[in-house]
């Protein structure tokens, strides 16, 4: 490849500015490898040619006043600092919720960080000489002598270390290296239960049971028959319940439809008194999900827009989610108190490989 | 002065100054420098770095603010640290934030209130992290844009590339595991939806996140996990990368795009020392200067109006930082798939969004470069950067991608967008349902035509110069408009931008659009079915130049 | 000024909040003789309501045909534009019309809020004739809401109101082209009202469910949450990451290519 390059060695001279040597035509992208050696100085990469196409502020005023410019920043950058201290020790934390802390110590800071950057910057801009430097760029590939030499090195290596004479060291050695890592990976498994049993079984184990009461996820008071408005719905859990964050598969809403609203033989076997219960963690991706609209009856999950009908045994009408959501049996005991007649009959929440 | 005379570095080997002479700085500073060159031989490289060259292009400096928005994120981190509790253990708050005041939550929520409201200058660190945050990752892709339309990564910076690609998406991880730290009801919500990512991984998925969150959700692991995934583990495997990047760029000296002068083995721009020095320096406060004003005057993650983590509770509008909302949306844009077979439950509508888009896109860009590279044929170095538009067919697949990756992060705010302007939710998700399909393609093709009509217009301004719009008549009769020629300045940019030589010669063609397809070692005819594909995509990608006529032959206009 | 100029297509659903339903004999009747009347497109407005004898109901029973009848029916009975007001009770009407979503502008899948059409009195006209119809929550009075427990009122809040009207009140998206409305302009009264007469597809939280005092708590916490300030400067709309994103790229990005342009400019 390298012989390509053109080899009148215009390339490996220096550079001025606008040198190139005239008549020579250059292809625009050099092609392939260039000869190293006959360029010392482009193989230590040094500078070879500095010149200024510009100069300094013209003239000394010039000069003079971009030095206030840049002085006068630092000055406002110390001021500010000095600002900073002052205000850190005299403004109320909880005034304003710490508002005015906040815009205060915030803005000495930003002021004081931005008046020393542009005192930089206008410094290098304005004082500094404006040079144009040209440096050649080396290559970024070895001679392939050198190439050469560290391949026979290494495989000289290899050859002494004897890999392919020894078998019985290097099956050996494959066997260690093999089991090795099994140390570490069985130090992982502590990390967290193995989720077998409770998938497999009729899914996973919510808090809920047979005659748990349905309490409010907030007050934790249970619900009767008549608390709920038409048109109304609860978050619901089940009794006793401790951190919700403990049972965040539990949640589930409670809603009262008007007479002869629920449209699905199934859903209103399962109601009581007009009342659902259905789980309120998403099938697609588990947020809580009760952005309910008591007259469409849909229910939305601010997340992903999944929107249930709750009305149609929670069918799904849009959105990313699969499934309905699962509903939850309940009866009226005879104090009029909500109950579960027993826990989720399927997994509640996303989906998971082990699901049925 | 533009005749001062050049000083080369060449010059004759000087001799040492004696300790004794100069000013006692400047003594101090000899003896230093002495004293590590003489263990460490530092001078040769210590010379060569201060006289290190760097192009002057205002877009080099891109990859600076993310750069430097990662020192901000190191030392603000550092203060967060000391006062935030890693711990889902529920407390009681008592702090003076009234409408929290006797609320149980956890220990991480608890602190972050502590830190925002009764440490002075708290919720300042707080939002000057998160800004940079956001900026560090915004830098990145700005970056990464540069980068892409302009051919950086083409050899010799192939390797820098795929750093590049890593750095990005565990910057994504390091963000997303930070704002899920203070435990509010915004960020639960957003790991509840990671927590149904992870799980939907078929056959390991419930594996994984048992493992990763120490059971079922949210567990008590998960936060003191992520703690020390946010401030160790991601940060340590960032400074590696960061400083490889570095040390790369450093090596290989920087790209520039082609001009006056500038050719593929050379670098025309200010020394790093003091010039360049002086500027990046200046740009660092700049960058801090500007997350402090953020900071100062634009709120953050408001995470007690947020309130704390419940798994019974949500908010409408529920996003997540930016970097993350394209998954967001691809989550939302999704049609309802579910497979079950055989006792098991494929979780399409969470895998294909989750997993598989992301994971196409990532790989995607790290492979970019080979593609490009194998389709062109080009086994070249390019130290000098192409502008987009000669680029028509990569410039092109960068639009398209990008507008891909726009419709995902549009979808991910649909429903602030409904809300905002009244419109329906389902009929902006059926819209962006489309669009993700039909507007990538049409981005192709009108990116594609616009490069065209640049180069074309582009060549006649070289070839005819400018249109003054006087018409004049000439003696036959015949109206022509007055063109000038370009300033010769000008031409020679042009000219060395469109790829002319010095001497007005027109972009070698042959074989391939940048002339390299020779450098195989001729052309042959292809075999196999890959060979078969490589040639079509290279039939694709060659779009053939305008034809560009030479500047220095006067057209025939002009003799009339 | 106070008639429905542009037709209104029906609601719906025009069952909600018939609960409690007792109406009394004359209530048949009236509601007979005015769907006859309707029938029959009757154009003199038959009177019979007027039996009632207390004036105001009178006055108020006259804004009502001048202003809400052409779509809810010359006496409340619902039509197939408009629900049947009977029962909805004299919050109801205070809230929809106080807020100006009633008397319809034009129909659409929420009725948005705006300036009200009538003043506070004929407001209460109107109130107490529609609550003379049948039973009905009432317009709640002494909302002493300072005083209410607010760390309360947020749990409440976060559990039964944020998932749609966002978690500083800002609003939020329904389904098809339907929002729950921001509650930076609700006053207490009218946060209370909606909560108890459940207005469009809000749901209704009736005092048995949240209590009056759990109300006010929620009442105060909205209240202060909306007054207090934003310690961190700028709300950016109180709605979320997405104009943070927005701040990121145009203000923080945007200064800083700026600054890049600066230091890369010559001279």
């Amino acid at each position: 490849m390298s012989d390509e390059t053109p080899t009148g060695g215009q390339d490996s001279e220096t550079n001025v500015v606008d040198g190139h040597e005239p008549g020579q035509p250059k292809p625009r992208r050099q092609i392939g490898r260039r000869p190293v050696a006959e360029n010392p100085s482009a193989a230590t990469g040094q500078l070879t040619e500095r010149s200024y196409s510009e100069d300094v502020a013209e003239s000394p005023r010039e000069t003079t006043f971009a030095e206030l410019q840049v002085a006068a920043l630092f000055l406002a950058g110390t001021v500010m600092s000095i600002a900073f201290v002052v205000l850190y020790v005299t403004v109320p934390i909880h005034h304003d919720l710490g508002q005015l802390s906040n815009y205060a110590l915030g803005g000495s800071l930003a002021l004081a960080l931005l008046a020393v950057g542009a005192g930089f910057i206008i410094w290098a801009k304005k004082l500094l000489p404006h040079e144009k430097a040209v440096q050649d760029r080396h290559d970024f590939h070895s001679l392939p002598a050198d190439e050469a030499a560290a391949e026979a090195t290494f495989f000289q290596g290899v050859d002494d270390l004897g890999l392919g004479r020894y078998k019985i060291l290097r099956r050996s050695l494959l066997g260690v290296l093999g089991l090795l890592p099994i140390p570490a990976v069985l130090l992982a498994r502590d990390l967290g239960p193995l989720p077998h049993g409770s998938l497999r079984a009729t899914g996973k184990i919510t808090a809920w049971k047979a005659g748990d009461r349905l309490v409010d996820s907030v007050t934790k008071i249970p619900y009767k028959l008549g608390d709920i408005e038409i048109g109304g719905i609860a978050t619901v859990m089940p009794e006793g319940f401790g951190d919700i964050n403990d049972e965040a598969l539990a949640p589930t809403i409670l809603i009262r439809f008007g007479p002869g609203q629920i449209k699905s033989s199934k859903e209103l076997k399962w109601s009581a008194g007009n009342h659902v219960a259905y789980s309120k963690v998403c099938t697609h991706a588990g947020c809580p999900i009760s952005l309910y609209e008591q007259q469409s009856h849909h229910l939305l999950c601010p997340c992903h827009q999944s929107t249930f009908d709750m009305s149609r045994d929670a069918k799904v009408v849009f959105g990313p989610a699969a499934r309905p959501l699962p509903q939850l049996q309940i009866y009226i005991d005879n104090q009029g108190y909500f109950r579960a007649r027993g826990p989720y009959s399927q997994p509640v929440g996303p989906s998971f490989w082990e699901r049925r | 002065m533009s005749d001062h005379p050049t000083t080369t570095s060449e010059s004759s080997p000087q001799e040492l100054v004696p300790l004794s002479e100069g000013s006692p700085p400047e003594r101090a500073t000899r003896t230093t420098l002495r004293y590590v060159d003489d263990r460490l031989g530092s001078a040769n490289f210590l010379k060569r770095s201060m006289d290190k060259v760097f192009p002057d292009h205002w877009s080099f400096m891109l990859g600076e603010i993310a750069l430097y928005s990662f020192v901000i994120l190191l030392l603000s981190g550092v203060y967060l640290s000391l006062f935030f509790h890693a711990s889902q253990r529920v407390v009681v708050y008592d702090g003076s934030y009234q409408p929290l005041r006797g609320v149980s939550m956890t220990d991480a929520y608890a602190s972050t209130l502590h830190l925002s409201f009764d440490v002075r200058g708290g919720l300042l660190m707080r939002q000057i992290h998160h800004w940079a945050a956001l900026l560090f990752v915004t830098s990145i892709v700005v970056h990464m844009f540069r980068v892409f339309f302009t051919g950086a990564f083409r050899k010799p910076r192939t390797i820098n590339w795929h750093i590049g690609v890593g750095l990005m998406v565990l910057a994504i991880l390091e963000g997303f595991a930070g704002y899920s730290l203070p435990d509010d009801l915004l960020s639960g919500t957003g790991l509840r939806i990671a927590y149904s990512v992870a799980e939907s991984i078929p056959v390991v998925g419930t594996y994984v996140v048992y493992f990763l969150f120490g059971g079922d959700y949210p567990g008590q692991d998960i936060i003191s996990r992520l703690f020390i995934i946010h401030v160790l583990l991601v940060p340590g495997i960032l400074l590696a990368l960061i400083s490889a990047h570095m040390m790369i760029l450093w090596h290989q000296k920087h790209t520039d795009f082609p001009g006056p002068g500038k050719t593929e083995h050379n670098v025309i721009g200010t020394k790093f020392y003091p010039g360049f020095f002086l500027k990046t320096n200046g740009f660092l406060f700049m960058v801090f200067g500007v997350c402090a004003a953020l900071a100062a005057f634009a709120q953050i993650n408001p995470v007690w109006l947020y309130g704390p983590y419940d798994a019974g509770q949500v908010s409408a509008g529920s996003q997540p930082d930016w970097y993350i909302l394209f998954l967001e949306g691809s989550l939302r844009m999704m049609p309802n798939w579910e497979t079950h077979l055989w006792h098991h439950t494929i979780s399409w509508n969470i895998l294909i969004p989750g997993v598989v888009i992301p994971g196409i896109m990532f790989t995607l860009m790290a492979v970019y470069p080979a593609i490009e590279s194998w389709v062109e044929k080009d086994k070249g170095f390019h130290n000098l950067l192409d502008r987009p538009r000669d680029k028509p067919v990569r410039t092109g697949l960068g639009v398209m991608s990008l507008t891909f990756y726009m419709v995902l992060v549009i979808a991910g705010a649909n429903d602030i967008l409904a809300s905002t302007f009244h419109w329906s939710l389902q009929a902006t998700t059926w819209v962006l349902r489309v669009l993700i399909i039909v507007l990538p393609p049409i981005a192709f093709k009108i990116t594609k035509r616009i490069c065209l009509g640049l180069q074309h217009h582009d060549a006649a301004l070289l070839h005819h110069g400018v249109e003054t719009g006087i018409i004049r008549r000439l003696p036959s009769g015949a109206y022509i408009e007055v063109e000038e020629p370009l300033a010769p300045q000008k031409a020679e940019t042009l000219a060395a931008q469109i790829g002319y030589d010095h001497d007005g010669h027109p972009p070698a063609l042959a074989g391939s659009t940048n002339g390299h397809a020779a450098a195989d070692g001729g052309i042959s005819r292809p075999v196999g079915a890959l060979a078969k594909t490589r040639s079509k995509l290279e039939s694709f990608w060659d779009e053939p130049r305008e034809d560009i006529p030479d500047p220095h032959v006067p057209d025939d206009a002009e003799h009339h | 000024m106070v008639s429905v100029s542009s037709p209104d297509a029906p609601e719906p659903t025009p069952r909600r909040r018939i609960r409690k339903r007792r109406i009394a004999s004359l209530g048949i009747l009236v509601a007979a003789l005015g769907t006859i009347g309707t029938l029959y497109a009757g154009l003199a407005p038959s009177g019979s309501a007027a039996s009632n004898s207390d004036p105001s109901i009178a006055r108020g029973r006259q804004l009502f045909l001048q202003g809400c009848a052409s779509c809810h029916g010359l006496n409340a009975q619902g039509g197939v534009r408009a629900p049947s007001l009977i029962g909805v009770g004299a919050a109801a009407v205070d809230f929809r019309v106080g807020t100006g979503r009633m008397p319809l502008q034009q129909h659409g899948p929420e009725a948005p809020r705006k300036r009200p059409v009538y003043n506070n009195a004929q407001i209460q006209l109107l109130a107490g004739y529609v609550a003379s119809l049948g039973a009905g929550p009432a317009i709640p009075t002494n909302l002493n809401y300072q005083s209410a427990d607010v760390a309360f009122g947020g749990s409440l809040f976060r559990t039964n109101c944020a998932q749609c009207h966002n978690f500083a009140g800002s609003g939020g998206a329904l389904t098809y082209g339907k929002y729950a409305p921001s509650l930076s302009e609700a006053t207490p009264k009218q946060i209370y009202e909606a909560m108890i007469t459940g207005p469009e597809n809000m749901p209704v939280f009736g005092d048995k469910e949240i209590t009056p005092a759990q109300k006010l708590a929620i009442i105060s916490y909205i209240r202060t949450i909306k007054t207090e300030p934003n310690p961190g400067g700028a709300g950016l709309g109180r709605v979320g990451p997405v104009t943070e994103t927005a701040v990121a790229w145009l203000v923080g990005i945007g200064a800083l290519v700026i600054v890049t342009m600066w230091i890369g400019s010559r001279a």
